[in-house]
């Protein structure tokens, strides 16, 4: 059986690392197998496997969640927001540059995706730091890492799937993800202004646009409500996840008709594009949901965790260990595929060192941020070169500080997991 | 084939549109009226299987199936165009494996009409049947990639 498994690992690492779609690879290997296992007829599995991992409430928050940041990218009211950002925030040390990472950080609060944070906010970002003169390394680097807390602040959808794999309650995650986001966003924007006092040159000096606070207010206000209205109706006991989603796709629909761009153009491409992304994703959960139902029934997952734990290594050095295996995978796996492939062979040992798997999703979102900033697979690095934020080796280099910061986080969050626990725990 | 996929997108876009605004008034209904349909948890699950399976045609026509593009993309263009037509016929196979053995699960909820454990007592056919027809779709939009690519009509 074990040979039959390895040579199942094989062949779904070659396909995979080939370029092979990755759903389709991780069907390919949980077929393998099955085979091994149980020959043709363990093919069965694929049916209710297909129909029990989809057919699920929680999971429709998704394309909800998906829906509605698109919404509000394609009809401008994002980009609205961003310019009213910036005239609070382009007066600090860094100017433009803090502006991105709270701008970062404000509209993770209304998506789960950290290429859709990244990607609205260097869009209205990077040609406007161009055109006054921002160093382009720091420029695309704050963009490209401020879009990593798009899935660390909630809501979120690596921590949707991560809770559908861990039976983890997805209000409990998206509630441990705040306070070390807010952490990480104002790390991020301590760091800008210590470069900016220290090498003055990096940074423009700051160019007051003039107007007040009316037009700020006018910009923000109808953003920060709808990010009230979603998070609120979730903590506040009144809805949960899904049923917030729903509530945002409204709230966005709201918000552009009254401030942005809403004519079927703009839906039409809205909806289109949240079809095509939301299909991408859930069938790899749909693949990896196969995956971890073979790992199960073959008794495969079971040897490998007995294993593990029959190594005997101490919880840190355990950990450590984890940290050190995501840092490898999230160079070349995109960060949701691997959560979906490692969680469900992870999970069992986890509960077996006494990890709490609240913690350690928070955990496991930043170690995936960080593999998003990383080269060479770094989806973020690829996005931001992409809307022209210069070559890819100047969007890396200009990232590299902020991989460390994310390092400290980690360290923090191991050495105090109140951090995350704290509010969860106290809902 | 593009127009089919075009129709399977709008399809999907209306599941996900229903499925918001099916949750959307429960959560009005609930807070506001102090009632509920009790529908809504069960629909939205319904949609998300359609929405998914009809997707899964324009997802790969699109481009948007996600793969490791980092090895690949370095590879001989000879050899790429060895690689993308194995995939093509591995994925169709895996495909076809797929639908077979959903048509058997969605074949057997439809003799033994099976119903939902709900007030609904939906005939669980019903919504599975987005299942086979989704997966009929990749099927073919896998058949029209391959095709093409042997006809020298690379991508």
């Amino acid at each position: 059986m074990t040979a039959g498994a390895a040579l199942a690992g094989g062949v779904f690492l070659l396909l995979l690392l080939a370029g092979f779609w990755i759903p389709f690879a991780v069907a390919v290997g949980a077929l393998l197998m099955l085979w091994e296992y149980g020959g043709w007829n363990a093919f069965r599995a694929i049916g209710f496997v297909s129909w029990g991992s989809l057919n699920s409430f929680t999971l429709t928050a998704i394309p909800l969640f998906l829906l509605m940041a698109e919404i509000l990218l394609r009809s401008g009211v994002g980009a609205r927001a961003y310019r009213g950002l910036g005239r609070a925030t382009g007066r600090l040390p860094g100017g433009l540059l803090q502006t991105n990472i709270a701008g970062c950080a404000l509209f993770a609060a209304i998506n789960g995706s950290s290429v859709a944070t990244a990607a609205t906010i260097g869009t209205v970002a990077l040609p406007e730091m161009r055109s006054r003169g921002y160093d382009t390394r720091m420029a695309a680097g704050s963009v490209a890492a401020g879009g990593t807390l798009g899935i660390l602040i909630p809501p979120s959808i690596a921590m949707i799937v991560y809770a559908t794999f861990t039976e983890t309650s997805v209000s409990h995650l998206f509630a441990a993800g705040i306070l070390p986001g807010l952490l990480m966003t104002g790390l991020f924007m301590a760091f800008i202004a210590w470069r900016a006092i220290r090498h003055p040159g990096v940074v423009p000096v700051a160019r007051p646009d003039g107007t007040g606070l009316g037009t700020m207010v006018a910009d923000l206000l109808p953003f920060l409500l709808l990010i009230g209205l979603v998070l609120g109706s979730i903590y506040g006991g009144v809805a949960t996840p899904t049923e917030a989603a729903a509530m945002g796709v409204l709230g966005a629909f709201a918000l552009a008709l009254l401030f942005g761009r809403c004519d079927a153009t703009v839906i039409g491409e809205s909806l289109a594009a949240t079809v095509r992304t939301t299909a991408s994703i859930l069938f790899i959960v749909l693949a990896a949901a196969l995956l971890s139902y073979c790992l199960g029934v073959t008794g495969i997952g079971r040897a490998l965790t007995e294993w593990v734990v029959g190594l005997g290594l101490p919880r840190l050095a355990f950990l450590l260990a984890v940290t050190a295996l995501y840092l490898v995978l999230g160079c070349i796996i995109d960060s949701l595929a691997m959560i979906v492939i490692t969680v469900p062979l992870l999970h069992p040992v986890l509960l077996a060192y006494g990890v709490d798997p609240v913690w350690f999703g928070v955990v496991l979102v930043i170690l995936i941020e960080m593999g998003q900033i990383t080269p060479p697979f770094g989806i973020n690095l690829f996005v931001i070169q992409s809307i022209g934020g210069g070559r890819f080796e100047e969007v890396a280099a200009g990232t590299a500080p902020y991989v460390a910061l994310m390092g400290v986080m980690i360290l923090l969050l191991i050495a105090f997991p109140g951090l995350a626990l704290w509010i969860p725990r106290a809902l | 084939m593009r127009l089919v996929n075009g129709a399977a997108t709008m399809l999907a876009a209306i599941a996900i549109l229903a499925m918001a605004g099916i949750t959307a008034a429960e959560v009005i209904a609930r807070s506001f009226f102090d009632t509920s349909f009790e529908i809504a948890d069960e629909l939205g699950g319904y949609l998300l299987v359609a929405a998914v399976f009809l997707g899964l045609g324009p997802a790969l026509a699109g481009g948007a199936m996600l793969r490791v593009e980092m090895i690949e993309q370095r590879l001989p263009g000879a050899l790429r165009r060895v690689l993308d037509l194995l995939f093509h016929i591995l994925a169709l196979g895996t495909s076809c494996i797929a639908l077979w053995w959903i048509w058997v699960h969605v074949g057997s909820t439809w003799r033994r009409e099976t119903v939902s454990a709900t007030w609904l007592e939906t005939p669980l056919w019903l919504p599975q049947a987005a299942m086979p027809i989704g997966t009929v779709l990749l099927i073919a939009t896998l058949l029209v990639g391959l095709l093409r690519r042997l006809g020298g009509r690379g991508r």
